[in-house]
């Protein structure tokens, strides 16, 4: 499957400075088919958000969340893995690879080059193919 | 009282009363719980019929009562209330005593999720007290639960559990305070291995003034291994193995543990024998029948059948 | 509360057949309270059921409610469109809600989404724990608060089994003993006496197994 035609989602918390910078920025160096959006924190993430992208056609979800410990809500990331793992339970109902969905925690150092995190993502997903759903 | 009932006889005589259990078969045929009945005919002076233990189905209790009481064994026929309601439950009162089963054991059984039947509603319309209760009405008043009056009583030596090694500890002798004022003449234990706590439990029952009004029969199960032993530690619900009886049993080799568990069986009614408010030994010898009679010899306890006459 | 799970989704979609037009209607209240039919939960069963279909090529339209309460009939007429458009309503209330949906209207196909569990409370965040059976006769004055009916296994009224072992149930090691509850609650409150006084057996009249229980009030009718 030729790279362009792979869609994903990257929603990430605007208190991490790189994520928020990419997402203003609107990406420009990333792979076209990676749509990125900024979270309050990544607490706000809903699984059933999650579900919704797979509905409407995205080949993978990327929550990009603070550190632990480093929530400025204190618990926000620790609820989104929670969401997260209640989404990937879903997808395995639904025959869709759990792998799809990603949780990432950027480490305390933010030593981690954003960029690289999302595109390692979407090329685990460029070898997983798209989803065969329609989308419609 | 009752004395259609050879262990209340034997009791009331003042005789250290002996009783064994037979599990029914899980199949309709009559062999298995007759061939069972034959290797403690004579050394026992009743048998307790196991109902349906540990929720797994087998043969009736009440049927396999009978059939022990054909051979001339006398049957202490259980009966418990997870699965059966308050109609059932003294509807079947009502037919033992008129199958001429004199003795029976009022318990609530084991929780249907350990069986074979786990979709199984579970009754528990009554519980073990109440059903002690409902026995003793039906006998003393010749009632049912809603009074209604019958038009003759069973005759029954009534009987319930005790279980001195569960928690809290607190309520234990409570609980056997109740079950004697519903209406107990008798108790069988929960197997003993932890002495200390039992005799805790016991002294609790004598201060109360309990065991001037009831027949205590501490229950001893031999263990064959010490396999057996770490079993029943750690998943069988209610039965307490204290380390140094599992280190006792893994101090001799593989082939001599079953000779071990026997001595130590032996030897805890030896102790039984001497406590100052137990009237009696249940031996539940799980599978292991053919060695009842060799426990009882060893423990000095055979023949029964002087006993029968002696108290006559 | 009510308390109740999501089916597996494979069951779902058995119980819908042929149905290619489902609305599906959320509950509220208690199921919301419970993360099993709310708003969300109803949007993330939308999702799935989308995909469910998607995936297996079949094209079907899913319209998505919510009712404050699907077991008060004067909240059932508000979705009475959506109803009429359907081919088949997938309830995310209790049983209640389902049952009431079905006699608000009788010509539609109505599934449940939900099993309903039990009568509970949420202990904590994310748990939710069995506490009343509707016994129709409440007997908590005398067992310091804590339902031996509803939270013992066997239902004994009169003390614990024999397989009460350090406060937990012989049935899970995760269950609480209710007998080791009703013991240290009563201790606390210098009543433990009243664990001596023989319980004579239930009225079950009270309950369920008298008869499907119908409560009218005279006061509260139009």
């Amino acid at each position: 499957m030729s790279k362009d035609k792979i869609r994903i989602v990257v929603r990430g918390c605007h208190n991490q400075a790189p994520f928020l910078t990419l997402a203003k920025k609107n990406a420009p160096d990333l792979p076209p088919g990676i749509e990125l959006a900024l979270l309050p924190c990544s607490g706000k993430i809903e699984s059933h958000q999650i579900l919704k992208f797979f509905e409407q056609g995205v080949d993978g979800a990327l929550i990009i969340a603070c550190p632990e410990g480093a929530c400025r809500f204190v618990e926000g990331n620790l609820r989104a893995v929670k969401r997260v793992a209640y989404a990937q339970e879903w997808m395995e109902e639904l025959d869709l690879e759990p792998d799809r969905v990603k949780f990432h925690m950027l480490d305390s150092q933010a030593s981690e080059d954003i960029n690289e995190i999302i595109n390692t993502f979407y090329s685990a997903m460029c070898e997983l193919g798209p989803t065969d759903l329609t989308g419609l | 009282m009752n004395l259609e009932s050879r262990l209340a006889r034997v009791l009331a005589a003042g005789h250290f009363a002996v009783t064994a259990e037979c599990g029914p078969p899980q199949g309709a045929d009559s062999q298995p719980i007759q061939e069972k009945g034959k290797l403690i005919k004579d050394v026992v002076d009743a048998v307790n019929v196991t109902d349906n233990q540990t929720a797994v189905v087998r043969l009736s209790s009440l049927a396999s009562a009978v059939l022990l009481k054909e051979m001339g064994i006398e049957p202490v026929l259980q009966i418990v209330t997870r699965d059966r309601n308050r109609i059932a439950l003294q509807s079947d009162l009502l037919g033992a005593s008129a199958l001429g089963v004199r003795n029976v054991l009022c318990l609530t059984g084991d929780h249907q999720s350990f069986g074979n039947q786990k979709a199984a509603q579970g009754v528990y319309d009554l519980d073990s007290i109440q059903l002690v209760y409902a026995a003793r009405i039906m006998r003393d008043e010749g009632r049912l639960l809603d009074g209604t009056r019958l038009k003759s009583s069973p005759k029954l030596f009534i009987g319930a559990a005790a279980n001195p090694f569960a928690d809290p500890l607190g309520l234990r002798v409570t609980r056997l305070a109740k079950k004697i004022y519903a209406g107990a003449n008798f108790i069988q234990t929960q197997c003993i291995y932890d002495t200390a706590r039992f005799e805790v439990w016991l002294n609790g029952a004598r201060q109360e003034g309990l065991t001037e009004k009831v027949y205590i029969l501490g229950g001893v199960t031999p263990l064959k291994s010490v396999r057996m032993a770490e079993y029943m530690k750690a998943n069988v619900a209610g039965i307490e193995v204290p380390d140094e009886a599992i280190k006792r049993i893994k101090g001799v080799p593989n082939k001599d543990q079953g000779a071990e568990g026997i001595k130590m069986a032996v030897e805890t009614i030896e102790w039984l024998k001497g406590l100052d408010g137990v009237a009696g030994v249940h031996v539940m010898a799980i599978g292991w029948e053919e060695k009842v009679p060799e426990i009882l010899e060893a423990a000095g306890l055979s023949p029964r059948a002087k006993l029968e006459k002696a108290s006559q | 509360m009510i308390v109740a799970e999501k089916k597996p989704l494979a069951e779902i979609k058995a119980s819908l057949g042929s149905a290619r037009r489902i609305l599906l209607i959320g509950c509220n209240t208690c199921v919301a309270e419970c993360a099993a039919g709310g708003p969300k939960e109803t949007a993330l069963m939308a999702s799935a059921l989308r995909i469910a279909y998607d995936k297996a090529g079949e094209k079907i339209e899913v319209r998505e409610a919510s009712l404050d309460r699907q077991c008060v009939h004067e909240f059932l007429a508000e979705v009475g469109e959506e109803v009429n458009w359907t081919e088949a309503v997938l309830s995310l209330a209790c049983g209640a809600g389902v049952q009431a949906l079905a006699r608000f209207y009788p010509q539609s196909v109505i599934i449940p989404a939900l099993n309903t569990q039990f009568i509970g409370t949420t202990v904590e965040a994310g748990v939710w724990a069995e506490d009343c059976s509707g016994c129709g006769n409440c007997k908590l004055a005398y067992f310091a608060a804590v339902c031996p009916l509803t939270r013992c296994a066997k239902k004994l009224l009169n003390g614990p089994c024999g397989g009460s072992n350090n406060g937990k149930c012989e049935v899970s090691p995760d269950l609480d003993c209710a007998w080791q509850m009703i013991y240290d609650r009563l201790t606390a409150l210098n009543q433990l006496d009243r664990l001596k006084e023989f319980v004579p057996p239930n009225d079950w009249s009270t309950s369920h197994s008298g008869r499907p229980r119908v409560i009218i009030r005279e006061d509260r009718r139009v």
